[in-house]
């Protein structure tokens, strides 16, 4: 009966070897333990001897000197004489025994090596929670630089601040019960080391699991995109310094540049708004005032950079939201236009991305429509101003020197909130001045 | 006056030569088709010893073997399928695929396992010898070694204790002459291993372990007198292993292609096969007939063995510990029993169980007439005498290897360690042997071994008498660790230790054995992985085991004089450990001090805080805090003692800093 020859495992994890070999021909006789073929393994190169007895038929794939061949590979047979191997008698060529070929560098496989991914830091808990509130980690920034994302920086279509070094330290059992009485933890002082806010710490000393208090029948639940917006609020005010200067510019050109541009519009096409002007006109402001688009750090503060990217905010019935329209500057006017109409409507179908509401660097609000003139907008921190509109409406002026008396001309409110931190008065003040130029030649 | 098999007789030991030899030959060829897949050590030209000696052993007698096992398995009466499906990994396997060729069991003929590490199997075959010596049911117990077995202290320690106590054990020494690769010349300072027997006052025999005639009649007389009550044989049967010691491996570094081929010329299926033509009257037909159904019965069962399932990946972790047969319900504790201290506990658990259950047998030093170094076996030697109050020469890797045998043959050994520091010599046997045997064998073996000793720092004991070492022992898959701390504890924790099939190490702090404590009279069993909360509370969690226990009881006290109201949590047993008592009273306190008298490193007070973390995280108000030991070896000054001590004072510092942090 025919001995199949196969390729034999040398030592306990050998999966291939190098076939260095035959110490036999094809056709020749074999007893057993003569030494019959050359394997090189992991460890060292070794005579492989036959367990059978028979005349030598190579296989028809039998490897070649220097082929790296699996573990259990058959490489041959020995047959009675004359039997015929299982492959027929079709023996191929005999190889003649070489000196063992380098063995064949491993062809690189492709796309073996992924791309690095510089993933983002968080603990499980966080990670669920994304998962179930749709958000991508990797467009959240975590609060603390450099560090993991906690469960505080998941917010839900809000501005998400870049960063902040304002690190919560709370315990575990305090995030957890804060979480279910909605608490927030940035409005608790905590008592414990280094200011860690324990269970005791939070506001209604209630122990754990104890009976909420009643909530009455007409309660408004508190929405997410609420709890955001108020957190998003309280931290501006506990961190920032407001200051709002307020003035009047003449809209004259304004509403002659917004009426002929109304007309000029091809059908199906938008027309562009007052926010999309003074987007335009702050855009090319921030350049010569870059205080205004700049970021506060504690240590440093980060300018604007070649993108002016500006957060217009909206009103949706959800609540307010502030898309963030890119590189304003270098855009003509139509195209911002076209940016911010589109992002307005996501904005008040709730469809806004984390992305699309992030990274502004100053911010444009208006009341205009409601016939406020004049007000104090909160500063979205980590952005160090804000630009409030009010409503065009004819104002007295005198009339032209000589003569006595007034006349009526329409004119624009602005407010210009902010943070004395950053910014002094006079220069916020030159770049209100600057913009009320601007704005009274535009066209 | 020679004895021999008769012709049937004959007839049987050239078949099971070569059902192994045919077997070993075709796992060679599987070996090479990648079938097997670990390694593959065959028995290739030792075949008559096996088959000489397996022949005088009925199914109840038992064989422990080697690494080099697969010979003694088919001689002992495993069919050649369930040898290669093991090595197949398949779940028809000896071992259901848990073994391979190393690790072979098949309790059910007797075949009580092989193992990976050369010598445990004399001890263990010891061991199967007490049993049956215990049971007085005239079974014997053999062990397969080869000549690398002999100069390692389980030798020495096993043929001594078979020697003194006349167990009913055959040693057999397969001296093939090289331990793996090392020449027994260069081994041992004389050539021949049977002549060491003397030195132990046993019988030894040399004899040509290539002559199946001639070791068949050495094992006959050597089993016989095992069966007599005369004791234990030695005998070295001397051969050569004729393929390399593991497939796969090169063979000729440290020997010639000569010396193989001289010793192939005295094969012993050969040699008996032309015997049996020139002397016995059998025709050579008649014999290859014989080898043509074996070499169809091992093709035939190859066969079977490549189309057997493999093992259910769910199974990969079953039988670690032997499934409960019976419920087991701690009674609530009745606070007027009766005060007796935590050694009357034990001893009293003890008592109460030898008298219910004669598989029961001591091992240890002065545990005898003597009663044992700390009364644990006071006055039950005058009851039961000395084959189950055994005192043992200071061998512990011996008798705890006995042990382990002992619980393989069916009986229920306790190992009175004295001092539990004395159990590192017996590590490997705990380990490799005893804590995997239920394991290895698919649940087939139980394993009901009692190890017990003293623990802890205090007095001056010095460092080899002070450690506890239930740490390394817990992350032991296979052991259970039980370290009481109360005298009623004590008591139900044992009783249910002596209950139950798993290996157990009950460690006692020698600080607490005359502390007093309410016990029950009577039956009173505590079931393992069951905290005691020893005082309640709800500013913070401590959780201490043994000794530390009471300090920490001590220091909650204190800690309620001023307003503070700690828990105090037992866990009673280190190993299974019940991590949800303690997390649930972590959810209720929201913090956690761990106190330990070991060092710290991988430790238990480690192991819960890492499952407190795990589950309960989201309730601690607090960082998990721990107090552990030094982690020096323990010193001998009573200065230098106390200092690597966690005190009671330490305790109510760290929980006054706990509550308020």
């Amino acid at each position: 009966m025919a001995v199949e020859i196969r390729i034999p495992r040398l030592g306990w994890s050998m999966e291939e070897g190098t076939f260095a070999g035959w110490l036999k021909k094809p056709g020749d006789p074999v007893r057993p333990n003569e030494p019959l073929f050359t394997l090189e393994g992991e460890k060292a190169t070794q005579e492989i001897e036959s367990i059978g007895e028979g005349v030598l038929h190579l296989a028809p794939n039998c490897p070649q000197p220097g082929q790296v061949v699996p573990v259990g590979q058959l490489i041959g047979q020995l047959c009675a004489p004359g039997e015929t191997p299982a492959w027929g008698s079709s023996a191929p060529t005999p190889t003649t025994p070489e000196p063992p070929a380098r063995k064949p560098e491993p062809a690189p496989k492709p796309g073996a090596l992924p791309p690095l991914s510089a993933e983002v830091a968080a603990s499980p808990s966080v990670r669920r929670l994304a998962r179930q509130m749709g958000i991508d980690l990797n467009q959240v920034t975590p609060a603390w630089p450099g560090g993991r994302v906690m469960e505080h920086d998941l917010v839900p279509g809000a501005p998400v601040p870049a960063t902040s070094h304002n690190r919560l330290i709370a315990t575990p059992r305090a995030r957890r019960i804060a979480r279910e009485r909605g608490l927030d933890l940035m409005q608790v002082r905590g008592g414990g080391p280094g200011g860690r806010i324990r269970e005791r710490d939070l506001p209604t000393g209630m122990p754990a699991g104890a009976p909420p208090a009643e909530i009455p029948d007409n309660a408004i639940p508190v929405t997410t995109r609420r709890r955001t917006i108020a957190k998003a609020m309280v931290k501006s005010r506990q961190e920032t310094v407001p200051v709002t200067l307020t003035t009047r510019a003449d809209a004259t050109a304004l509403l002659a540049l917004r009426a002929r541009l109304k007309r000029e519009t091809p059908k199906g096409e938008i027309a562009p708004t007052f926010n999309d002007m003074l987007l335009k006109l702050i855009a090319d402001l921030l350049v010569e005032h870059p205080l205004l688009g700049s970021r506060w750090e504690e240590t440093y503060i980060v300018p604007p950079g070649d993108s002016i990217d500006l957060g217009l905010a909206v009103d949706a019935p959800t609540g307010l939201v502030v898309p963030v329209v890119r590189d304003v500057r270098r855009r003509s006017l139509a195209e911002i236009a076209a940016d911010s109409n589109e992002l307005v409507e996501k904005g008040r179908q709730s469809r806004l991305t984390a992305e699309e509401m992030r990274g502004a660097l100053f911010t444009l609000t208006s009341l205009g429509p409601y016939g406020v003139e004049f007000f104090n907008p909160v500063i979205p921190w980590p952005q160090v101003a804000i630009l409030g509109m009010g409503t065009i409406k004819p104002q007295p002026v005198p009339l032209p020197s000589g003569q006595d008396g007034f006349t009526f001309r329409k004119e624009l409110p602005l407010s210009l909130t902010f943070d004395h931190r950053v910014i002094d008065g006079a220069p916020a003040a030159r770049f209100l001045r600057d913009l009320v130029e601007r704005v009274e030649v535009i066209g | 006056m020679v004895a021999a098999p008769d012709r049937q007789g004959l007839a049987n030991l050239y078949r099971t030569m070569l059902v192994i030899r045919h077997t070993e030959e075709e796992l060679a060829r599987c070996h090479q088709r990648g079938l097997i897949h670990g390694a593959c050590h065959t028995y290739v030209g030792q075949e008559a010893i096996a088959t000489g000696v397996c022949a005088h052993l009925s199914p109840a007698d038992v064989v422990f073997s080697t690494h080099r096992g697969h010979g003694h398995a088919l001689a002992k009466g495993m069919p050649p399928f369930e040898l290669i499906a093991e090595l197949f990994g398949r779940v028809s396997g000896c071992s259901r695929g848990r073994g391979g060729s190393m690790h072979l069991f098949s309790p059910e003929i007797g075949m009580l396992g092989t193992s990976g590490i050369v010598a445990p199997c004399i001890l263990q075959a010891t061991g199967g010898g007490y049993a049956f010596q215990l049971a007085q049911n005239n079974q014997v117990a053999a062990a397969f070694f080869g000549d690398g077995a002999v100069n390692n202290g389980a030798f020495h320690e096993g043929l001594n204790m078979a020697a003194i106590w006349k167990l009913p054990v055959l040693f057999i020494c397969e001296n093939n002459q090289f331990a793996t690769e090392v020449p027994f010349s260069q081994a041992s300072g004389i050539p021949d291993v049977g002549r060491r027997a003397a030195n132990y006052g046993l019988p030894g025999e040399e004899v040509d372990g290539n002559d199946v005639l001639a070791v068949w009649e050495a094992a006959r007389r050597a089993v016989e007198r095992a069966r007599s009550g005369s004791g234990a044989t030695l005998i070295e049967c001397k051969t050569y292993r004729t393929r390399a010691h593991a497939e796969g491996m090169g063979d000729f570094t440290y020997r010639t292609r000569e010396d193989v081929e001289a010793w192939k010329a005295r094969c012993p299926i050969g040699t008996l096969k032309s015997r049996l033509v020139q002397e016995h009257g059998f025709t050579t037909e008649e014999l290859d007939g014989i080898e043509a159904a074996v070499v169809s019965q091992v093709r035939e069962a190859r066969e079977r063995a490549e189309a057997a399932p493999a093992p259910e990946p769910k199974d990969a972790s079953t039988h670690v510990y032997a499934e409960p047969v019976r419920a087991v319900t701690e009674k609530p504790a009745d606070s007027n029993a009766r005060q007796i201290t935590f050694s009357q506990a034990t001893l009293e658990a003890l008592t109460e169980e030898m008298a219910v259950n004669d598989r029961i047998f001591v091992l240890g030093e002065g545990i005898g007439v003597r009663g044992g170094n700390f009364r644990t076996t006071a006055g039950l030697f005058d009851k039961h005498g000395p084959r189950r109050l055994r005192d043992t020469p200071i061998c512990e890797r011996g008798f705890v290897g006995l042990a382990c045998g002992a619980a393989m043959a069916g009986a229920r050994p306790v190992v009175d360690f004295m001092f539990a520091d004395f159990v590192l010599d017996g590590w490997g046997e705990i380990v490799n042997q005893i804590a995997k045997m239920q394991f290895m064998s698919s649940g087939r073996l139980k394993m009901p071994v009692l190890l017990r000793g003293c623990i802890g720092i205090g007095h001056s004991a010095a460092t080899h008498h002070s450690g506890s070492y239930y740490g390394m022992l817990a992350q032991v898959p296979g052991l259970w660790v039980a370290v009481p701390s109360t005298p009623r504890d004590a008591k139900g924790l044992l009783k249910h230790a002596l209950r139950c099939d798993n290996p157990v190490l009950f460690l006692e702090h020698r600080e607490i054995l005359q502390t007093k404590g309410p016990v029950e009279e009577g039956d009173l069993e505590i079931p393992f992985g069951k905290a005691r909360i020893a005082r309640n509370g709800t500013h913070a969690t401590v959780v201490a085991v043994g000794r530390m226990n009471h300090l920490c009881l001590a220091a909650a006290e204190e800690l309620a004089k001023e307003g503070k109201q700690i828990e105090v949590i037992d866990p009673r047993t280190v190993s299974p450990l019940d991590g949800e008592t303690i997390a649930q009273s972590v959810r209720k306190t929201g913090r956690l001090l761990v106190v330990d008298e070991p060092a710290g490193p991988c430790g238990f007070a480690a192991e819960v805080a890492a499952l407190v973390v795990d589950q309960a995280f989201d309730y601690l108000d607090a960082p998990v805090r721990r107090i552990t030991g030094v982690a020096a070896p323990t010193p001998y000054s009573p200065v230098l003692e106390q200092t690597v001590l966690p005190d009671q004072p330490r305790i109510t510092q760290a929980l006054r800093t706990l509550v308020e942090e």
